[in-house]
C-alpha cells in the first residue's frame, strides 16, 4: 500500500511511514517494528522509519449517552456509570495515516 | 528535488480490501438468498462437531446447506462434514490463521450460490485474528468451550 502511494506520488525513497494502531487491532506494536524492516527489504521503504501512534479505545455508552475512554480491553464498562458497552468507537484501528517521501521532482509552476 | 521528505497523507486502513471484498461477497449472498453463517472458537470446542449434526440434521429435512471450512493443514474437516452429504469444501490455509475475504470468494469459484439456502463457513480454530476479519457473513457464531475457561 505505501509503495504504491510512494510510487504515485513519484518519490524515489520513503523516510518514514505513520501509523494508527488500536489495541483491538489484532496487531501486536513490537512485532510489527520488528517486522517492519524484514518487510522493507528491497522496497522504496528500505531503511525507513516506522512511527507508531497508538490509540486508546473509545466506547459509546448508550446510558449516558456519550463517548469514554476505556482503559483496559479486559472491561467494556462506561468509566461514568459502569454499564457495559459494545459499541466501540475507536481501538480497532490499522491505518497508514501518512507517508514522508523523498526525492519527489518538483516541478516549477 | 527536493531536500525535506515531503508529508503525504494516506490514511488508508490495512485492512481496506478484505472490508471490500467482503461487502462484495455479502451483496452476493443476498442477491443469491442464501444466508451465511460463520463460526469461531478456540481450538476443539466442537465447531465441527456442531456443523457435523447440524448440516446432517439440516440436509435430512431437504434444507440446501454447504459448507466451507478452514483448517491450517488437513482436510479431516471436510471429509468428516462431507459424510452428512451436504457440499463440502476445505480450505487449506497453510501457515495462515484465520479465513479472509479472498479464501471465500475463491472457494467459492465453482459453486452456484443460489443452489443454498444456508451456508456455513467454519474459521480456523483461534479466537484471535479470525474476529478482525469480515468474511460477508449474516451471523457469527461463537463457540465457548467452558473447560479451556
Amino acid at each position: 500500500m505505501a509503495t504504491e502511494e510512494a510510487e504515485r506520488q513519484g518519490a524515489s525513497r520513503v523516510s518514514a511511514l505513520h501509523l494508527k494502531l488500536g489495541p483491538l487491532s489484532g496487531v501486536v506494536k513490537e512485532a510489527l517494528q520488528f517486522s517492519y524492516d524484514v518487510a522493507c527489504r528491497d522496497t522504496l521503504l528500505e531503511g525507513s522509519q516506522l512511527i507508531i501512534e497508538e490509540v486508546p479505545i473509545v466506547i459509546h455508552c448508550a446510558t449516558c449517552q456519550t463517548d469514554a475512554f476505556i482503559e483496559s480491553i479486559q472491561s467494556f464498562r462506561c468509566p461514568r456509570c459502569g454499564e457495559l458497552s459494545h459499541e466501540i468507537k475507536q481501538g480497532r484501528d490499522l491505518q497508514v495515516v501518512a507517508l514522508e517521501l523523498e526525492g519527489i521532482e518538483e516541478f516549477a509552476t | 528535488m527536493s531536500e525535506q521528505p515531503r508529508m503525504v497523507e494516506v490514511r488508508q486502513n490495512v485492512l481496506k480490501q478484505n472490508d471490500l471484498l467482503a461487502r462484495a461477497l455479502r451483496d452476493r449472498f443476498e442477491a443469491a438468498g442464501v444466508l451465511v453463517i460463520s463460526m469461531v472458537s478456540t481450538p476443539g470446542a466442537g465447531k465441527t462437531a456442531l456443523l457435523e449434526y447440524t448440516l446432517s440434521r439440516m440436509h435430512s429435512d431437504g434444507l440446501r446447506v454447504a459448507a466451507l471450512v478452514g483448517d491450517l493443514a488437513t482436510e479431516n474437516d471436510a471429509r468428516r462434514l462431507a459424510r452428512s452429504q451436504a457440499p463440502v469444501k476445505q480450505i487449506v490455509t497453510g501457515t495462515i490463521c484465520h479465513l479472509d475475504a479472498d479464501m471465500v470468494q475463491r472457494a467459492l469459484k465453482d459453486w452456484t450460490l443460489a443452489d443454498f439456502d444456508v451456508l456455513f463457513i467454519e474459521n480456523v480454530g483461534n479466537l484471535v485474528c479470525p474476529s478482525s476479519y469480515d468474511l460477508g457473513e449474516h451471523l457469527r457464531l461463537v463457540l465457548m468451550s467452558v473447560t479451556e475457561g
